[in-house]
């Protein structure tokens, strides 16, 4: 199987930080990105595809293929999976993945969603699943670029009561 | 030939406003003109939905836009591009202070079809190394 060297929460999926810092810190070959609607979105597909510099294969999921292709016996090398939201990594790590690293971007503000920090804005389900990961080790912490200050959210979330 | 063209510009933070502000420094005011700033609070989609809301009403009344992003590849360009096929116009990424004034004049010659890679071609020529007597070399 392979090996999930890092996840990270983007609704921008693949951008200028991705490209300019992650890729190059993780030292990746491989994208995975699992998203329902990115999924059926060939234009998107094409323009993320087409962003990637030579030699970084992109591959898309929605969470139904994903857990197929879980399925299979495919070897490959690290790979960097990206996420559009926090409930879309509940989901990942509810498919008995391994994850060993994961981060987010800058979560904005949407109606329902408690303010964590002026960029980091979480709802009170998305708290719940944060909390739950920690037990599991998998801490969830905002880091805009690698050698950024990562900022802790269960910290954050516990701080805050 | 009448400006027919308007010129979206996508950016990063505010730097958009300020190079159409100091662009007309240099040249006169520029018309048909408007600055979408991307900021970190922003998600993607609230992003796209503002420039598309802007754009709508413009496309409406058949004017032409032309979609200039600053970083190739950001999320700006995303958007430029996924608007510019929706559209079926153009976008153009590397916003620069060259870019933006040779936009606003040869919109006002050429046609549409032609202008982006215009823009392009003039824009790279006008990028080169200075020496130290500010001569290009």
């Amino acid at each position: 199987m392979f090996h999930i060297k890092h996840v990270r929460v983007d609704d921008r999926f693949i951008h200028g930080q991705i490209l300019i810092k992650w890729l190059k810190y993780l030292n990746i070959q491989r994208v995975f990105v699992i998203d329902d609607e990115v999924f059926t979105d060939y234009i998107f597909q094409s323009i993320l595809k087409n962003s990637l510099p030579k030699g970084v294969i992109i591959e898309f999921f929605s969470m139904n293929s994903w857990t197929e292709y879980l399925q299979g016996k495919v070897s490959c090398e690290d790979v960097l999976i990206l996420v559009k939201d926090i409930s879309t990594l509940w989901s990942l790590f509810l498919c008995d993945v391994e994850i060993e690293e994961a981060t987010t971007a800058n979560l904005p503000y949407k109606e329902g969603k408690n303010k964590l920090t002026e960029s980091i804005y979480v709802s009170d389900i998305e708290k719940k699943i944060i909390i739950s990961l920690s037990d599991y080790k998998i801490n969830l912490k905002a880091q805009i670029v690698p050698n950024s200050k990562p900022i802790y959210l269960k910290d954050l979330i516990f701080n805050g009561e | 030939m009448e400006n027919n063209v308007y010129i979206f510009v996508l950016t990063h933070g505010d730097w958009g406003k300020a190079l159409i502000d100091s662009a007309t420094l240099i040249t006169d005011e520029i018309e048909k003109i408007k600055s979408f700033s991307l900021t970190p609070e922003m998600s993607f989609i609230d992003f796209k939905n503002s420039i598309i809301k802007e754009a709508d009403k413009l496309v409406e009344i058949k004017e032409k836009i032309l979609f200039i992003s600053d970083l190739s590849c950001g999320s700006t360009s995303n958007v430029a591009c996924m608007l510019a096929e929706h559209y079926n116009m153009d976008a153009i990424s590397g916003l620069s202070i060259d870019l933006l004034i040779i936009a606003d004049e040869l919109r006002k010659e050429m046609d549409y079809k032609v202008l982006a890679d215009e823009i392009v071609k003039k824009t790279k020529e006008s990028i080169s190394k200075i020496d130290l007597y500010g001569k290009e070399v």
